[in-house]
C-alpha cells in the first residue's frame, strides 16, 4: 500500500523535468491516448454508453501510469507503477458520513436507475461581503434541500481582506466557519456540514480548527491536484494531517477545456488521472469534478456536460468512491432563466451516471461577488429529488433541450448577467423576490414541458 | 507559391522539418533573410495565434508554434546581423507570474506564449512569485512591462502590494503594470493602480502593444 511517504521520496528523486516539457508531454499524452482507447464523443450524446465511459476510465489509468504527476516544487516527476494503480482502485472508498446528529448523511452508492436522491449539499460558490454572509449563506441553508451548508469567502472582515500566507487569512480562515455554524443552528440544522475548509496555506486552514469552527466531521481538507498534473508539498501535508485526525479529504478536480486538454474527451481522461493519484496519496473515500470551458470559465457548456457526464460514468463504473457533481460553473447570474437551465443540465447529467451527491453553487462562474442566491440551490436540490432515476437516453433528451435554450448564449458572449444577491433577494426577510419567483415557475413550466418530473 | 509564404504555411501547420528546411534552402539560394523573418516566420506565427483565438489550435499548438519560431529565428538572426549589423529587436519584455500563495498557471502560460509568439520577449517566473521577486527581475532584466496573475480573491491583493512596493521603492514609472486572472476586473485594476487589465490571454496582447506605443 502506498503511503505518503513514498510520495514525499518520488518527489525528492522521480525523473527531473522542466515544467514546460512535462507541459507538452502532458499534453502529447493525452491526446495520444483518445486515439489508442479510440474515444469518440458525438455531438449528440452527452451521457456516454457505458463501453465508452469504461475506455475512459481505462485510458485514464494508463494516463497516470506514463505520464506521472509533476511536483511543482522538486521540478521531479512522481511516477506510479500500473500495479499500485490497481491497488489504490479497490482499496479506496466507501460509505462516509459527513456532518454530525441528526443532520449527518451517509454519501453510499448509487446506481442510475435508483430513485432516491443523491445528497445535495448548498452554499454561495463566490466571494461576498462581511455584510450579506449572514443572509446570502441563510439563502441557502433554509431550503429544505440543503443537507449540508457550505460557506463563501468574506471580501473583507472588519476591513480586512483576505491574503494569503499573510494573518489576514487566519482571520479569515476561523471567522466564516463560526458564522456559517451560527446560522446552520438557527435555522435548525447544528450538525451539518460544511465543505472543504477555507484558504490555501496549510498554516491558516488549520487555525480554523476548534470547537467552534471546523471539526473533523463538519468538513473536508482539499488535497486536490492542481490542473494539469500538478502538485506541490502543501497538498502532501493537507492529506497527512487529515490522515492523522480522522478527517475526509476533499478530492477533487478541475481541468480546463480548450488548454492542455483540447476537449471533453481529453478533460474526462485527465479527470480519471488526476482522481486516481488523489486518492493514492489521500485514503480518500468521496470526490468531484467539474471541467471548464477556458472561454468564460463555465461548466454548463456542451463539452463540459460530456466531460462530467464521461469521467463521472467512468468513476461510477469502475471505483468505489461516492461521486459528486460541482455546480459552481454557469455562467449566467441569478434571476435569469439560464442560470436554472444551466444548473439543470449539469444536474441531469449527474442524475444520469448514478452520482452520490452534488454540491454549489454560484452565478457567473462564482467570479464576481454577490452573484449567488439559494434559489439556484432550490432548482438542483429540487431537480436531484424530483428526477432521480431519469434514464440515460431520457436525460440526454433533456440536455440536448436545454442547450438550445442557451448554448448560442454561451459562444456569442451574451448570457445575462442577472443581479446580485441583494436585487433579487429582500435582504432583511430572506426571501426571493416576486420577479425571481416568476422566472423561477416559468423555468420549472419548461422542464416540465420538457419531460422532467420536478420538485420535492 | 514564393518561399517566405511556404514558410509561414509550414509554421502554421507545426510542420518543424518543413520549415527548418525551407529557411536554410531560402537562404543557400540567396533570399534576404528580413523577408524571410518578416514574411515567414512571423506571418506564420500570426497564423498560428489566429488558429488558437478561433479555437482551432490549442495551448500545446501554441507552445510548439513558440518553439518552432525561436528555432527559426536562431537560424535567420545571424544572417540578419551579417546583413545590417543589428540584431532583430524583440517588441518589449515582460516579466511574468502568478502571485505569491497562487499556483495557477494554465492562464498565465497562455499569456506568455501569446505575447511571445507577437515578438514580446517574456521571462516567466512561474507561480506563486514573491512580490519582490517579480521586483528583482524587472530591474534584473529591464522590464517593461510586469504581468501579475492571481486565480484567487485571496492571491488578488498580492497584485496591489507589488504595485506598492514599487511605488513606494520609487520605480513604479519604469514598468508599465498589467494583471489578469479570473476574479480580477477593470474595477480591481484601477483600484490598485495598475496600468491594465485584460479579460482573456488574448486581450493582454493588444492591451500590451497599446501600452508599449506609449512608451
Amino acid at each position: 500500500m502506498l503511503t505518503l511517504l513514498d510520495f514525499q521520496e518520488r518527489a525528492l528523486n522521480g525523473p527531473v523535468i522542466k515544467e514546460r516539457d512535462f507541459d507538452l508531454r502532458f499534453s502529447r499524452k493525452v491526446r495520444q491516448l483518445v486515439a489508442d482507447f479510440e474515444i469518440v464523443f458525438d455531438r449528440e450524446k452527452i451521457i456516454p454508453d457505458p463501453a465508452m465511459a469504461d475506455a475512459v476510465f481505462k485510458a485514464g489509468v494508463t494516463l497516470l501510469v506514463e505520464n506521472g504527476i509533476f511536483h511543482m516544487e522538486t521540478g521531479r516527476l512522481i511516477e506510479l507503477s500500473k500495479d499500485e494503480v490497481a491497488e489504490v482502485i479497490v482499496t479506496r472508498g466507501k460509505e462516509v458520513t459527513l456532518g454530525e446528529g441528526e443532520d449527518a448523511f451517509v454519501l453510499r452508492a448509487r446506481r442510475p436507475e435508483d430513485r432516491f436522491a443523491p445528497v445535495t449539499v448548498m452554499g454561495p460558490g463566490c466571494e461576498v461581503t462581511e455584510e450579506l454572509f449572514d443572509p446570502i449563506v441563510r439563502s441557502f441553508a433554509q431550503e429544505e434541500t440543503a443537507q449540508g451548508i457550505m460557506h463563501p469567502s468574506v471580501k473583507t472582515i472588519g476591513g480586512t481582506r483576505n491574503a494569503a500566507g499573510q494573518p489576514a487569512e487566519v482571520l479569515h480562515c476561523v471567522t466564516p466557519i463560526k458564522w456559517v455554524r451560527r446560522i446552520a443552528r438557527e435555522v435548525g440544522k447544528p450538525g451539518a456540514w460544511h465543505g472543504p475548509v477555507a484558504g490555501i496555506t496549510p498554516a491558516a486552514m488549520l487555525t480554523g480548527f476548534s470547537p467552534e469552527g471546523y471539526t473533523k466531521h463538519n468538513c473536508h481538507l482539499p488535497v486536490h491536484i492542481w490542473p494539469e498534473l500538478k502538485l506541490g508539498w502543501d497538498r502532501f501535508v493537507l492529506a497527512a494531517y487529515a490522515r492523522e485526525h480522522g478527517i475526509v479529504p476533499w478530492v477533487s478536480y478541475v481541468p480546463l477545456i480548450g488548454a492542455y486538454c483540447r476537449n471533453a474527451a481529453e478533460a474526462s481522461i485527465t479527470i480519471i488521472a488526476a482522481i486516481l493519484g488523489e486518492l493514492a496519496y489521500s485514503d480518500g473515500h468521496c470526490g468531484s469534478a467539474a471541467p471548464r470551458s477556458i472561454k468564460g470559465g463555465n461548466s454548463s457548456n456542451r463539452q463540459s456536460l460530456q466531460g462530467y457526464a464521461a469521467s463521472g460514468l467512468a468513476i461510477e463504473r469502475n471505483l468505489p468512491i461516492a461521486w459528486g457533481g460541482n455546480m459552481t460553473g454557469p455562467l449566467a447570474g441569478p434571476c435569469t432563466e439560464m442560470v436554472l437551465y444551466e444548473i439543470a443540465a449539469m444536474t441531469m447529467v449527474q442524475l444520469a451516471i448514478g452520482c452520490e451527491w452534488l454540491w454549489g453553487t454560484a452565478g457567473r462562474v462564482g467570479a464576481v461577488s454577490l452573484y449567488a442566491s439559494g434559489m439556484e440551490g432550490r432548482m438542483f436540490g429540487e431537480l436531484a429529488r424530483g428526477a432521480a432515476g431519469i434514464h440515460g437516453e431520457e436525460a440526454n433528451a433533456v440536455i440536448l433541450a436545454l442547450l438550445d435554450k442557451y448554448e448560442d448564449k454561451l459562444a456569442n458572449g451574451t448570457a445575462p448577467p442577472g443581479k446580485p444577491f441583494h436585487e433579487c433577494y429582500d435582504v432583511e426577510h430572506v426571501t426571493p423576490t416576486r420577479e425571481y419567483l416568476d422566472i423561477y415557475a416559468r423555468a420549472q413550466r419548461n422542464l416540465r414541458e420538457l419531460g422532467v418530473t420536478y420538485g420535492n | 507559391m514564393e518561399i517566405a509564404a511556404e514558410i509561414a504555411e509550414a509554421i502554421e501547420a507545426l510542420e518543424e522539418e518543413a520549415a527548418v528546411t525551407l529557411i536554410r534552402k531560402a537562404l543557400a539560394d540567396g533570399a534576404d533573410p528580413q523577408a524571410l523573418l518578416a514574411g515567414g516566420v512571423e506571418a506564420g506565427v500570426r497564423s498560428v495565434g489566429q488558429k488558437f483565438q478561433d479555437g482551432d489550435y490549442f495551448i500545446a499548438e501554441l507552445m510548439l508554434g513558440g518553439d518552432l519560431a525561436q528555432q527559426c529565428v536562431a537560424i535567420l538572426q545571424p544572417e540578419i546581423a551579417k546583413m545590417s549589423g543589428a540584431v532583430r529587436a524583440s517588441k518589449g519584455r515582460i516579466v511574468l507570474g502568478t502571485v505569491r500563495g497562487d499556483v495557477h498557471n494554465i492562464g498565465k502560460d497562455l499569456v506568455g506564449l501569446l505575447l511571445g509568439v507577437s515578438g514580446y520577449e517574456i521571462h516567466d517566473l512561474g507561480v506563486n512569485v514573491p512580490t519582490l521577486d517579480f521586483v528583482k527581475k524587472a530591474e534584473e532584466v529591464q522590464a517593461d512591462v510586469l504581468a501579475l496573475s492571481s486565480l484567487m480573491t485571496i492571491t488578488m491583493p498580492a497584485q496591489g502590494e507589488a504595485i506598492k512596493y514599487l511605488r513606494d521603492l520609487g520605480t513604479r514609472g519604469k514598468y508599465k503594470v498589467i494583471v489578469g486572472g479570473a476574479p480580477t476586473t477593470q474595477q480591481w485594476a484601477d483600484e490598485i493602480g495598475a496600468d491594465g487589465w485584460a479579460r482573456t490571454a488574448a486581450d493582454a496582447v493588444p492591451l500590451v502593444d497599446r501600452l508599449m506605443a506609449r512608451v
